[in-house]
């Protein structure tokens, strides 16, 4: 299936940080501090640059109408509350037309729809588990989009953004299924692989058994082991150092980390914070080992800063940000 | 296949606008209103491109009709109630009736926009974008907390998105 083009210029992940930038700036509360941390997000990429003009467009439809009109919104909830008792009025008699409205949906379910409307989609928060026909399971990260495509060469899970982990487990030989992304294209050789995809690329950590690794744009097919890291892009593959988090452990609910950059465990817990997680750089390489649970970023960042010469600054839970003591 | 737009659109235009009006009247129950949305329904095609080809001209002009009815009302209900807003509060200055059209335009458009927002989160967007309070404020006149707030201002920003850019 190669649905995924259109509407994926920017992915949902990036989009979505956007939003929580409008919802920080926009709370009559930030400050300079909140300020710089913006321009410098924005300063980071393109896509940044482009999702924060998108964000841009949408709050500039309100911004004439505040200033022209100061009861507005007065307005505005007056009209949604008309609405609201017309709609119960009619309650009864929409229920007649109940059995169309049920075909419609489903017609529109089967309908292919465009590709960010993915098969399975996690929030910022969620983990889910995907048990496949074969007896392979799918595990996927919070924040993360896949599609199941069934083909002649078998099942592939189409990752669009974020984490998944593939668990061949019982399925025979002929039924474990691939990883691919818009990078490459991963073939299970053994059982149990973690494929994650961010803004920089595509990274492979190989568990148990190997996993084929075929980078999209073409190029070598390169067989990654046991316990091994890649980096698979546009340039080719790459082979990365451990960096001290034990991979797919969210599955269990928690970031296990040996002697980890603080960075890198920032980096996992915020994939699972709703709003703002930043920190300063110089606080990133310090080194950290622990298990903290994904479910409760908060408790995990007071537990840091107890061990740790940080300290947390929490304007709210959607805005933290973590610095040197 | 395209058709060649101004010919197909006299075409649509002399075999069906008499029925395009009837057709609105009966829906608006005002032979002005009819008038008007039947010239608009043709002022958009004429705006476009090129035609599609289609096996029922009548179904695609029912279409869009129905679509410039819809906004058509739902631009009286919000003048209507913004009008009530005029009168409740003393203080506030009668607009010009430039200044009229152009608050009551923005106003139907964010009403569209914002259509299928559940209310708290509808209720929290506007506190927030057209009367500037802060989340602080808004979290303590709903009686939510703050980070509700913050998750509703993030769910409504991802609706519009999808209305308007998606």
């Amino acid at each position: 299936m190669t649905a995924s083009t259109a509407r994926d210029d920017i992915p949902q992940s990036v989009l979505d940080r956007a939003f929580a930038w409008a919802v920080v700036l926009g709370s009559g509360t930030a400050g300079p501090d909140e300020r710089r941390a913006f321009e410098a997000w924005r300063a980071q990429s393109a896509q940044n640059r482009v999702a924060w003009q998108r964000v841009e467009a949408i709050e500039n439809e309100f911004a004439s109408a505040r200033a022209a009109s100061a009861g507005g919104a007065a307005a505005l909830n007056r009209v949604a509350e008309g609405r609201a008792r017309r709609r119960r009025r009619f309650a009864i008699g929409l229920r007649c037309l109940l059995p169309v409205a049920l075909i419609a949906g489903l017609l529109a379910s089967w309908l292919p729809g465009p590709s960010w409307e993915a098969d399975h989609v996690t929030d910022v928060g969620e983990r889910r588990t995907i048990p496949l026909p074969s007896g392979a399971i799918v595990h996927l990260n919070s924040d993360t989009a896949i599609d199941i495509a069934r083909g002649d060469d078998g099942v592939t899970v189409h990752l669009h953004h974020g984490e998944m982990l593939v668990d061949s487990g019982r399925a025979g030989v002929r039924d474990k299924p691939s990883a691919a992304t818009m990078d490459g294209r991963f073939t299970p050789l053994g059982t149990r692989f973690v494929v994650t995809r961010g803004e920089a690329g595509t990274e492979l950590a190989v568990i148990h058994g190997r996993v084929a690794m075929a980078p999209r744009g073409g190029g070598a097919t390169v067989e990654a082991a046991a316990g091994t890291h890649w980096r698979v892009g546009r340039d080719g593959i790459e082979r990365r150092a451990a960096n001290g988090l034990v991979p797919g452990a969210w599955v269990d609910g928690i970031v296990d980390a040996d002697n980890a950059r603080l960075g890198d465990v920032l980096d996992a817990l915020d994939r699972h914070h709703g709003g703002l997680l930043r920190y300063d750089s110089a606080i990133a390489d310090m080194r950290v080992t622990g298990l903290f649970r994904v479910d409760d970023p908060q408790a995990a960042l007071t537990a840091l800063a107890r061990s740790l010469p940080v300290r947390v600054d929490r304007t709210t839970d959607w805005w933290v940000r973590v610095r040197a003591e | 296949m395209l058709a060649a737009a101004d010919s197909s659109i006299s075409a649509l235009y002399v075999d069906h606008n008499r029925w395009l009006r009837d057709l609105l009247y009966r829906r608006s129950g005002c032979s002005e209103t009819a008038a008007d949305l039947t010239q608009d329904v043709f002022v958009r095609l004429l705006g476009k491109p090129a035609l599609p080809a289609f096996n029922e001209p009548r179904a695609y002009l029912a279409r869009i009709a129905h679509g410039l009815l819809v906004d058509h009302h739902r631009r009286q209900s919000v003048e209507r109630a913004w009008r009530e807003s005029l009168a409740a509060d003393a203080d506030m200055v009668a607009p010009s009736a430039e200044e009229h059209t152009a608050i009551v335009d923005a106003l139907a458009r964010i009403d569209a926009l914002l259509d299928g927002l559940k209310p708290r989160i509808r209720k929290v967007f506007l506190m927030s974008r057209l009367e500037a309070r802060s989340y602080p404020a808004i979290a303590e006149q709903l009686g939510v907390s703050l980070s509700t707030v913050e998750k509703d201002m993030a769910a409504a920003l991802r609706h519009c998105y999808q209305v308007l850019l998606a």
